[in-house]
């Protein structure tokens, strides 16, 4: 409905804010924040600005079936961390981050249960666990049930508010403005301290299955998660860390949907056309089952590439009862699952479940990827701090990892707070910001009245601009072919990284051609200009990390060992001068002594002791 | 759960009663293992001096937190089980005799076993419920009362005589109404003058009330008790103090523009209207002998508070020029009834000269296109005016054309008198009134009784026509935030709360809110008058059990805005749906509404069933007996199935009755969970549509139930696992048999395949 | 993978202003047709399949459908929302029904 759209930017309605902690995306990290400030101080103003609606926003959308790390009995901190550590091939990883966050794990994950949420227990009454750091639980609610937690502590919430931009004053940031969604005005809001949780950057890549018409969408991480607070971070002069680890999994074929509720939850082996077992047969040398998470992600396209696909799980051996159990996962997590199954009419007790790679994912809840930031997950702009996905260096956070980040970023707030008093605004910056924002609409609009083409014609291509679904296409198979997406095998080289810059430059310098006709398509232009943005850092890196570190996640075809030399963190930071990323190396520091390269064994569970 | 709490529960056999087909005992037993139970205490007489001693001991004593009685329907003894010493919301009760032991005689092991579900439920209830303590609101002493008809002035006079505030608001620049209009008036028969006089005095000598003529309003805002109302009021531009009537002001304006009072009137001084003036001219000023005339007073918007309202806004006639068979408008002699009110009046010499005088009863009357109904005082007003003229001049022939004469209770005397006085009578209504010789009016009519046509030619036609609700009343309506009738009266429940209109502290009196005769009018003000008062006390003692919104899940789509009969829900400052304490009617129809179960009742919460239907065991009396969710409504269904009780009629025991206050307050996503988890059929009783006391309970109960019928069908589970049936209060035959075919059916359908 | 509404059962969750969908969906793509009073789907290509809105709707009114990409037509998925429960109903294309009830919210 295009109720009172604004002809002119003056037209365009202020809201001014003042308030000590801005929360920029209210997922699960988001409310941690909330939750952890407002229980701290009670008295405390703080803001979550929020593009969806906060009962149902970020990657928790659907629900969740598990918690991917719980710190369970004989286990500790550290095992966990050095697991983690494994998992990622050694790294480097920031394990200071990964050891604080691992010591408030269990309470996060613990309050989840007291808020409401099911957890699955074993017959011992103890969390029942599915992998080592894995517990199940009954989430379909998980997301609601956080909101309703944020709620009860009275945060101020301002749903279906987009975030643009950060507010930088000097080196400092003091604020934030966005646009909102339904209503059409500006939000400029001032804060002592801000912390960006919005999540992961999904659609840099095209998915394997994008057939256009109606599944566009069909991918694993929230395609809403656009990578904004990376974006924003970048405009600004934040740094980046290990931008090149790309999450790129293994996933349920066709639908993308997840596949460690059956690899792991089912202890279902990886078999390819020849019903060999991948793992087993080609990666025993890597720890065949436990090899590291990017090579197992990687397996099934690497088996297609060498032309032994299709790739499956192996669900064959399952009872009648754990289908139902496997499928009630699906329903606490990506529920179509189970009506994709049921439209092909297939039972995965008698046919095994199709795999393939999925698009490639920049989610530091999972990789490393992120903000670089210090113990108090402050950013390199002081003011500003990261929270779950956002916040770089510290691979395998997930659901409880994301919410105990949450928690560390609003300490590392609360302190920041106290040591200071509100910045100034630059109202040029917010003037330019607001131009910046509102002209593509101003544009589409005017367009439409100039034009007023009759219904039931295509309007958009008798216009004179760009939709943004034009540019999200263009753009994400440029990624999908020269910067390693899933159609080339996540493999690139230079050549095809220098083409990719190349073309993004381009798409950048036709960024403003892109046009709106409402406040939903001025959500999706900005969502391809932020996705443009990280997807520039994310090339970068790949070009810098003239290596192949992580198989699958960062494959350089002109580069296939690891160089030692790059054992080390790959950092870059924009220059606000003169508009380029500029890259840094930073030192891996090891914390926890031992083979990185290998997980601890757990204590013997006390249930095997008796 | 917290399991901290300390519970009682107390099991009485009502003199053995229950026990005829409860085993007390073992249910004690099996009770006192149950997760928060304190003390278990069996008693022959639990209301007695004794038992209630023994409950309040145990309080004090144990620090009991909640207190369950199994005993009578919680209709009896509720004084008694009120004073416990423990707040009366943490007091649960079981309804083991009425709905258990003395419907499941023939069963005694059945019995038993459904006792102890409904005390397990019942448990958990009181685990879950909350105690409630009286608020007090501030609330206006005065009252604003809207119409100065017959209606209206007593309201006044009646709420000014205990000592209240009173503002009177006219729309019109003189009291009295309709009746100030008319010649005489029935029964009595005599001159409406001396009653509206009497009337008049007492409304001058009364300095409580205070009187706004030419007034409407503009808006009314604020809580019941605490009304706050802008009134717009026209200058009359003669001052009434001063006035002598003498009529010189009328002679010599050129417009027309002074409004003469034509019968008594209060204030008894004309009123000038401006808005026909000629520019400049201020002739009238320059006549008036005593210089009571004001031509530059400006209209007026006042403030005014009061804690109750009263509508008295009166009626208007029934315009027959539609119906263009009559004549009306066109024929000189076809006048209607109020016409001929004033002819009478004054020109008594004019009618004495008639020679044939014809009425026409039920014009627009009992007609779908018209008014479709009988507005009842019509038959009544013909006949007093036929007695006028045959009084006046006994050789006038007078007819009345009717189709049924209505002259309920001692009005019949008049119909015979006006039938010894010679009126005649014919059963036929003419069918088209014709301009005849000498201005009078030719027709024929066929008389029914005689069974043969008449040809006629009167001198003057009178059309009974009815009455309707004035013209106003539907943009009145929608300020206060009241509901109409279909025939655009404001809407009532008639039996129960005859008064009451959809928002609380607003009443209705008059023809309003029915057609009604002078009399009835009186009477319904000093009703109206009554009720009003209890909200004029200075202060409103209320218990917060109205419903309250979760605002952690209410995502604010409005529905219970939408749906609340009562108009009593607002955004508050947050923006979010609240109900008003003393606006809410505690019926729960927001409760059964909300998408997201987000709204509870103080006695009744969502969580409280929810975590009910968790305890109760799915098949307590065997494998393969259905298991019955019933939701009975407080006001019908639940005293039905008491009834059934204390008559003994007999249903199976695989039936679990809930008392909810409306049918209309069960949710969606209470039968769900149900279903979900194994109870085999849900079963909503309700008032029949057009008695619920809630207005829409029933039907929305009813749409509910079918999106979740139209639901279970597209599970492919049978649609019929959830039924809703509408139970009188004075049917418990039709409630017992319903939950007997209901047990039946499901027995045919099998158990719920939902089932854990 | 698009949400489809039926037009017959979707009473614009009576406000008239933001029904459940549009309030919930994260895509910001369920809206109120303002002609109809009725919620639709504007970017059938945007939806993620989170089924947030087809739990939150009161009259049961939104359907999920697989994409005819990815698998055929007929089958379906219906959940069914208890104050602290979930009720799933599938059906494949060969008729197959399945059930699914879980708890949802911890006993309080």
């Amino acid at each position: 409905m295009k109720k009172n759209l604004p002809k002119t930017v003056k037209e365009v309605e202020e809201v001014r804010i003042e308030t000590d902690l801005l929360i920029i995306g209210g997922g699960n990290s988001g409310c941690f924040v909330a939750i952890e400030a407002k229980e701290k101080n009670p008295d405390l103003d703080v803001t979550i600005m929020e593009k969806a609606h906060i009962d149902r926003s970020g990657a928790l959308a659907a629900g969740m079936d598990a918690i991917n790390t719980y710190i369970g009995e004989g286990e500790t901190p550290e095992t966990l961390v050095a697991w983690s550590r494994a998992q990622v091939g050694g790294g480097p990883l920031r394990e200071d981050l990964a050891l604080s966050n691992a010591k408030i794990l269990n309470e996060c994950v613990e309050s989840l249960e007291k808020w409401g949420v099911p957890f699955k227990k074993d017959e011992k009454e103890r969390y029942k666990r599915r992998g080592r750091f894995d517990i199940s639980i009954h989430g379909e609610q998980l997301k609601p049930i956080i909101a309703e937690k944020t709620k009860s502590l009275n945060p101020r919430i301002l749903n279906r508010v987009a975030a643009t931009n950060l507010i930088r004053s000097g080196d400092r940031i003091t604020g934030a403005v966005g646009f909102g969604i339904r209503d059409g005005k500006f939000y400029i809001i001032k804060a002592k301290a801000t912390v960006v949780s919005t999540g992961g950057a999904a659609g840099l890549y095209r998915s394997a299955t994008n057939d256009g018409a109606t599944s566009h969408h069909q991918m694993w991480m929230c395609p809403f998660n656009v990578g904004t607070g990376y974006a924003m971070g970048v405009r600004a002069g934040a740094e980046f860390t290990l931008m090149e680890q790309r999450w790129c999994a293994a996933r349920v074929k066709d639908f993308t949907g997840p596949v460690d509720t059956i690899s792991v939850g089912y202890k279902a082996k990886m078999i390819n056309s020849k019903g060999e077992m991948i793992l087993q047969e080609r990666y025993a040398h890597l720890g065949g089952d436990t090899a590291p998470r990017y090579i197992r992600a990687n397996a099934p396209m690497n088996e297609w590439s060498e032309g032994r696909g299709p790739t499956f799980v192996d669900t064959r051996h399952l009872s009648p009862e754990q289908v139902k159990d496997l499928k009630i996962d699906y329903l606490n997590e990506r529920p179509t699952y189970v009506l994709f199954l049921a439209a092909r009419g297939q039972d995965p007790a008698k046919e095994p479940l199709e795999i393939y790679g999925s698009d490639p994912y920049i989610v530091g809840g999972h990789t490393g990827s992120g903000y670089w930031v210090d113990i108090d997950r402050m950013s390199t702009l002081p003011g500003l701090f990261a929270a779950g996905e956002c916040a770089g260096g510290m691979p395998n956070k997930f659901v409880g990892g994301c919410a105990a980040e949450g928690v560390l970023a609003a300490r590392g707030a609360l302190k920041y707070i106290a040591s200071v008093k509100h910045g100034n605004l630059d109202e040029n910056q917010i003037a330019s910001e607001k131009e910046r924002v509102f002209s593509p609409l101003l544009k589409g609009l005017s367009m439409e009245a100039k034009y007023n083409i009759p219904a039931g014609q295509d309007q958009r291509w008798q216009y004179d601009g760009v939709t943004p679904e034009e540019m999200e296409e263009r753009f994400q198979r440029l990624m999908d072919e020269y910067a390693a997406g899933v159609g080339q095998f996540f493999k690139c080289n230079e050549e095809q990284l220098n083409y990719a810059l190349k073309h993004i430059k381009m798409l950048k310098d036709q960024v403003g051609r892109l046009f709106a006709t409402d406040l939903h398509e001025l959500v999706l232009v900005h969502d391809v200009i932020d996705r443009l943005d990280v997807a520039e850092v994310v090339v970068m890196h790949l070009r810098e990390r003239r290596e192949s570190r992580w198989p699958g996640w960062q494959t350089r075809t002109d580069y296939p060992g690891v160089d030692q030399d790059l054992d080390c963190f790959i950092n870059s930071r924009k220059d606000l001068e003169t508009g380029e990323i500029g890259m840094l190396k930073r030192p891996y520091e090891q914390v926890l002594p031992g083979d990185r390269t290998k997980a601890p064994s757990p204590l013997p569970l006390s249930a095997e002791k008796s | 759960m917290d399991d901290s709490l300390k519970i009682g529960i107390y099991l009485c056999t009502c003199g053995g009663e229950v026990e005829q087909a409860v085993d007390a005992g073992l249910l004690a037993k099996e009770a006192s293992g149950w997760p928060g139970v304190t003390v278990i205490h069996k008693d022959a007489s639990l209301c007695s001096t004794d038992g209630i001693r023994k409950i309040r001991g145990d309080v004090e004593k144990l620090g009991l937190d909640r207190v369950v009685i199994a005993a009578c329907s919680p209709f009896f003894k509720v004084e008694e089980f009120s004073g416990l010493g423990i707040n009366k919301y943490l007091v649960g009760r079981v309804n083991l005799r009425e709905q258990c032991s003395r419907v499941h005689r023939n069963n005694p092991e059945h019995a038993t076993k459904k006792a102890k579900t409904m005390l397990r439920g019942s448990l958990e209830m009181a685990r879950h419920s909350q105690p409630l303590q009286p608020l007090q609101l501030p609330a206006l002493k005065s009252a604003l009362v809207l119409g100065g008809g017959v209606a209206g002035i007593n309201a006044s006079i009646d709420i000014a005589e205990t000592g209240h505030e009173v503002f009177l608001i006219e729309k019109s620049p003189f009291l009295g109404g309709r009746v100030a209009g008319l010649h005489r008036y029935f029964p009595r028969m005599c001159p409406p003058s001396c009653g509206l006089e009497l009337m008049f005095s007492k409304l001058k000598d009364n300095p409580a009330i205070h009187i706004l003529t030419s007034s409407e309003i503009d808006s009314i805002s604020g809580p019941p008790g605490n009304f706050e109302i802008m009134v717009r009021t026209c200058p009359r531009h003669i001052d009434a103090e001063r006035c002598v009537l003498c009529g010189k002001c009328l002679e010599v304006c050129p417009q027309n523009a002074v409004i003469y009072p034509e019968g008594p009137s209060f204030p008894n001084a004309p009123a000038i209207n401006r808005k026909l003036c000629i520019e400049g001219c201020d002739k009238c000023a320059g006549a008036c002998p005593v210089h009571a005339i004001a031509l530059d007073e400006e209209e007026k918007v006042s403030n005014s508070k009061a804690g109750a309202l009263i509508l008295a806004t009166g009626w208007e006639p029934f315009d027959p020029t539609p119906l263009a068979e009559l004549g009306y408008g066109r024929l000189e002699n076809v006048v209607t009834g109020l016409e001929f009110e004033k002819i009478a009046g004054k020109h008594g010499a004019f009618l004495r000269g008639l020679k044939r005088i014809a009425f026409i009863q039920c014009v627009g009357s009992r007609d779908e296109r018209h008014l479709s109904y009988c507005s009842g005082v019509c038959c009544m007003v013909s006949i007093k005016q036929a007695i006028l003229l045959k009084e006046m001049e006994q050789d006038t022939e007078v007819y009345i054309f009717y189709n049924d004469i209505r002259t309920p209770g001692e009005y019949e005397d008049l119909y015979r008198k006006a039938r010894q006085a010679g009126v005649i009578f014919v059963k036929g209504i003419p069918s088209e009134l014709k301009p005849g010789d000498a201005n009078k009016i030719n027709f024929s009519v066929f008389d029914t009784v005689a069974g043969e046509r008449l040809e006629l030619s009167a001198d003057l036609v009178v059309l009974a026509t009815g009455m309707r609700p004035s013209s106003g009343i539907a943009e009145l309506g929608g300020k206060i935030g009241i509901a109409l009738n279909k025939n655009s009266f404001v809407e009532s429940h008639l039996q129960c709360y005859p008064q009451d209109t959809r928002r609380a502290a607003v009443f209705s009196a008059g023809c309003c809110k029915a057609p009604m005769d002078v009399s009835r009018s009186i009477e319904s003000a000093g009703a109206a008058a009554v009720k009003a008062l209890q909200f004029l006390t200075g202060g409103i003692e209320v218990v917060p059990d109205h419903s309250a919104v979760n605002t952690l899940k209410c995502d604010v789509c409005k529905r219970c805005i939408e749906e609340c009969p009562f108009k009593a829900y607002a955004l508050d400052e947050k923006g979010f749906p609240k109900a008003d304490i003393l606006k809410c009617r505690r019926c729960g129809i927001c409760m059964g509404g909300c998408p997201l179960a987000a709204v509870s009742l103080g006695e009744l919460s969502i969580v409280q069933l929810s975590e009910m239907i968790d305890v109760f065991d799915r098949s307590y009396l065997d494998e393969d007996e259905p298991v019955i969710l019933g939701f009975l409504c407080r006001n019908d269904a639940y005293r039905a199935a008491d009834d059934a009780g204390l008559r003994g009629i007999q249903y199976p025991p695989n039936f679990l009755g809930i008392m909810v206050p409306c049918a209309g307050a069960v949710n969606g996503a209470i039968v769900a969970k149900a279903i979900s988890t194994g109870i085999d059929g849900i079963l909503i009783a309700g008032c029949p549509d057009s008695q619920c006391h809630y207005i829409q309970g029933s039907a929305l109960a009813k749409t509910r139930l079918d999106d979740i019928s139209n639901k279970l069908r597209e599970m492919y589970l049978e649609p019929e696992r959830v039924r809703f049936v509408a139970v009188s209060r004075d049917e418990p035959e039709k409630f017992a048999r319903a939950v007997t075919e209901y047990v039946s059916e499901l027995k045919l359908l099998g158990r719920n395949p939902l089932r854990l | 993978m698009p949400p489809y509404v039926v037009k017959d059962k979707c009473d614009g969750c009576k406000g008239k202003e933001e029904p459940l969908c549009e309030q919930i969906c994260i895509g910001d793509l369920m809206t109120l047709d303002p002609g109809t009073g009725k919620a639709y789907c504007r970017s059938l290509r945007d939806c993620w399949d989170c089924m947030s809105c087809t739990k939150i709707c009161p009259k049961g009114a939104i359907e999920q459908r697989i994409p005819y990409q990815l698998g055929y037509h007929g089958a379906k998925l219906i959940p069914m929302i208890g104050t602290d429960s979930i009720t799933w109903t599938c059906v494949d294309i060969n008729g197959k029904v399945e059930r699914f009830t879980y708890r949802t919210r911890n006993k309080r």
